[in-house]
């Protein structure tokens, strides 16, 4: 063996277990589940034992270079296309799911005209029974001419015999594989040995193939098209493409009948049973609206439910305690205010979150695992057709409520990029769980009679302006829609999620998100507590007020929010609107840091650790004991003790709500800006910031405007100016892409 | 007949696949690497909510196709 890096590829079509088999293969917890598109990009990390080779995930492929112009995650096939080019990779496990193993064998074909060195791993052995299939191992390596292992990636079965075979793969002096398994008619032959050489020493079976059907896409046929021999053999209405692919699966066929020797449809039975119901004609919507609730129920519920015996907990460990510590000690007030209100505060905010992320991720891993995820894309397909979206945008839009971050990961299930993009534009107005805390926290304390239809008209008034959104970036041409024409999808077999694998797998999932946002919140929070002690001569302040840095960035920002209903005098609303760009979770950390300073400044520093333990232990004890009232349909959130002082401070009701109305449309949050630029770019990240701001803004200035003047008629004529501004900013946006995509375009040529 | 109507009758009959001649040359490609090839016997198994995707049966795996793409298989009928 060369010294350099060893390089072994997982390659496979798509939902066979690449991923499964390469968190066995090394040390990583990659994400997988039960749907095509799981990976996204290349993933590497190196082998378990020793680690002496580097092992790649690459995402699904049905075949190399299948020149689909619209193919999802371009990339990371093009990256794929150049590791076989470039012979990067020194051996490919070619995953293959025994349960259609026929089509599967078409890449393995590919693989081997392209002269690579291949191990075929099927996978998924443990389903032999259930599928009554038996398959000659023997016969088929003798066919393909490489070697074969048999593993259940999943259930980690005949893993050590795949590594000890990769070892001795390894072991044995580069040789390249000079068989092609495809004979294909002699005067196909002929014209890929003739092409091969004049392709130069370097050329394979497989290069010559890309040659050939490279010409099925130009508009002038080659001069091989009109040879008698080629012309005899071709159907008539075939392109190269057409005989090559179909001679493939005319021998694949034939080695099938040797190689698999029972059939039966069992599964099939069972899965036909489940789709009957899932994708009912009329009960798969009601059936799939049904499912998201149950998620959002069953992760709100006991999601909250945890979150209310281990905050209290949590506020004694790092918050109370280290409080006590620094009064008894005499740390300096600074450090003092550092450690409780900067670092405490900001490990409990972050982790208070935990909870509800885990039972969400759960559930709907759940839900991917078990095979649903694809249905409900089909279900909700042409209802999303209408605003020129797939299904899977609504999926990804629903999960956007739970938190925008999974809801823009998620959008990866999209296959078209255009589509991603729209859907990434909708996403910021989907209310995310941390603002349905803010929400909740306001409308109790300034709409006691009416929380829940307040609740309900922000998020009616999210959906609405996603759904705009989405009309007008079609409807202008900014993003153009989808050829409806390329739809296929694959629906997955159901089977059982893995309990441990599930716990598993939520549990990186929040924890990633956690630590994302507690290395945002840590800063804010620490920041926040300093300049909310120090005035602007440089001065500590004993009790924080008016004096402060904040307060007079704040009040100095009051003339930019006055539009909307906030003045100078509700500078720590306007500070917390700040604080919010970088996570809408800080939104309510801040206030709290604010207003519970001036009702309470020593509120921290009160008490003895015994009393400190038995009052949060008590308020721990209670809320469990309280556990229903988390599954109840109505809001149960407790107001917190500082969101009393707004009324003190007479904060009308009016400018509450043009808060709140700005608070649900504005900026994403930096996490959820990171992660659209991570899918579609920052071109679209940046235009989403800026739209988002701009409905924000006009929407709450807008309503301003029409709680100010109360008369029925201003009423309409306010909505109807609105409406108006809307479709004069559509018509002109449309006109200046238009114009834009006119100047690029290429002059005319004259017949 | 309408062309509902037409589809609706064709659920639960299965058809073999003359030839994807019809379809443009991507969406053969797409169609090929699936095993959806010539040959292969396909059955309509249910129209999706809203009526469309159809969920068609090919090699025992399902698929979701639209019903432009439907349109586009040369089908000879087997049997029901």
């Amino acid at each position: 063996m060369s010294s350099k890096e060893i390089r072994v590829g997982i390659i496979g079509n798509p939902n066979v277990g690449k991923t499964y088999l390469f968190n066995r293969l090394t040390a990583c917890e990659s994400c997988v589940g039960n749907w095509s598109g799981v990976t996204q990009t290349a993933c590497k990390a190196k082998s378990k034992q020793g680690g002496h080779y580097e092992v790649l995930d690459f995402p699904g492929c049905h075949a190399i270079r299948e020149y689909k112009p619209d193919i999802a995650h371009q990339d990371s096939v093009h990256d794929l296309e150049q590791q076989i080019d470039n012979n990067q990779i020194d051996v490919w496990l070619n995953v293959i799911d025994i349960e259609h193993l026929e089509k599967q064998l078409y890449l393995t074909v590919q693989l081997l005209e392209a002269k690579q060195r291949v191990i075929v791993v099927l996978n998924r052995i443990d389903r032999l029974p259930a599928i009554s299939k038996n398959i000659d191992i023997q016969q088929l390596g003798k066919f393909l001419n490489t070697p074969i292992v048999k593993v259940s990636a999943k259930l980690g079965l005949g893993i050590r015999a795949l590594q000890s075979t990769i070892e001795d793969h390894l072991n044995v002096e580069q040789q390249k594989h000079d068989h092609y398994p495809v004979q294909y008619h002699a005067s196909i032959e002929r014209l890929l040995t003739k092409t091969e050489t004049q392709l130069g020493h370097q050329a394979t079976r497989f290069s010559a193939w890309s040659a050939l059907i490279a010409s099925d896409y130009s508009e002038k046929p080659p001069a091989w098209h009109f040879e008698p021999a080629i012309a005899e053999r071709m159907h008539p209405q075939h392109l190269m493409t057409d005989e090559m692919t179909l001679t493939r699966f005319e021998i694949i066929q034939r080695w099938m009948h040797h190689v698999v020797t029972k059939k039966a449809a069992t599964r099939q039975h069972a899965d036909k049973h489940w789709d009957h119901w899932f994708l009912h004609k009329w009960l798969g919507l009601p059936l799939f609206f049904s499912m998201m609730l149950l998620v959002f129920w069953i992760s709100m519920g006991v999601g909250q439910l945890l979150q209310g015996v281990v905050e209290p907990l949590l506020r004694m460990l790092v918050i109370d305690v280290p409080g006590l510590l620094c009064r008894d000690f005499a740390v300096p007030q600074v450090m003092a205010l550092l450690i409780t209100q900067g670092i405490g505060l900001s490990i409990m905010t972050a982790l208070s979150f935990f909870p509800i992320l885990y039972v969400m991720f759960l559930a709907l891993h759940t839900l991917e695992e078990s095979g649903y995820m694809t249905r409900a894309a089909v279900v909700m397909d042409r209802l999303m057709r209408w605003c020129h979206l797939p299904g899977e945008s609504l999926v990804a839009l629903v999960l956007g409520l739970g938190c925008n971050v999974p809801g823009i990961l998620a959008t990866r299930h999209i296959p078209n990029h255009n589509d991603k993009v729209v859907t990434a534009l909708m996403m910021p107005f989907m209310s995310c769980g941390a603002r349905l805390t803010i929400f909740a926290v306001f409308s109790s304390v300034f709409f006691p009679q009416h929380a829940a239809v307040v609740l309900f008209i922000l998020y009616v008034l999210g959906i609405s302006i996603a759904v705009f959104t989405g009309i007008l970036a079609r409807y202008t041409g900014l993003v153009q829609a989808t050829n409806a024409e390329t739809y296929l999808l694959e629906l997955p077999a159901y089977q059982w999620p893995s309990l441990t694998v599930g716990l598993r797998q939520a549990y990186q999932r929040s924890q990633r998100f956690v630590m994302n946002a507690f290395a945002i919140i840590l800063p804010v929070c620490c920041i926040l507590a300093l300049c909310n002690h120090i005035d602007i001569q440089g001065n500590f302040l004993q009790i924080p007020g008016d004096q402060s840095i904040i307060a007079s960035i704040g009040k100095g920002l009051g003339v930019l929010f006055a539009p909307i209903g906030l003045t100078a005098e509700h500078w720590p609303l306007i500070v917390s609107l700040l604080m919010g760009l970088l996570a809408k979770e800080v939104v309510i950390s801040t206030l709290s840091i604010f207003y519970m300073q001036m009702t309470d400044p020593l509120q921290q520093t009160v008490g003895t650790l015994a009393t400190l333990w038995q009052s949060n232990l008590a308020e721990a004890l209670e809320n469990a004991q309280r556990w229903y009232a988390y599954f109840l349909p109505f809001i149960q959130t407790e107001t917190p003790n500082w969101a009393l002082y707004f009324n003190q401070q007479h904060i009308s009701p009016q400018a509450v709500m043009g808060y709140l109305i700005f608070t649900l449309l504005y900026f994403p949050c930096v996490s959820t800006l990171y992660a659209t630029a991570r899918q579609v770019g920052w071109r679209w990240a940046g235009f989403s910031v800026l739209w988002s701001t701009l409905v924000a803004y006009l929407c709450a200035f807008t309503y301003q405007m029409v709680v100010q003047i109360p008369l029925p008629l201003y009423d309409a004529l306010w909505l109807i100016s609105l409406g108006g501004l809307c479709y004069a900013v559509a018509t002109g946006l449309k006109w200046f892409i238009r114009s834009k995509k006119a100047e690029s375009a290429p002059p005319q040529v004259a017949p | 007949m309408s062309e509902e109507a037409e589809i609706e009758s064709d659920i639960g009959k299965i058809y073999r696949i003359l030839s994807l001649r019809k379809c443009p040359l991507s969406q053969r490609v797409s169609l090929y690497t699936r095993g959806i090839i010539p040959g292969k016997e396909i059955r309509l198994r249910q129209i999706s909510p809203l009526g469309d995707p159809l969920i068609v049966e090919i090699n025992q795996q399902t698929f979701a196709i639209n019903r432009d793409m439907w349109s586009c298989f040369d089908l000879e009928e087997c049997r029901s």
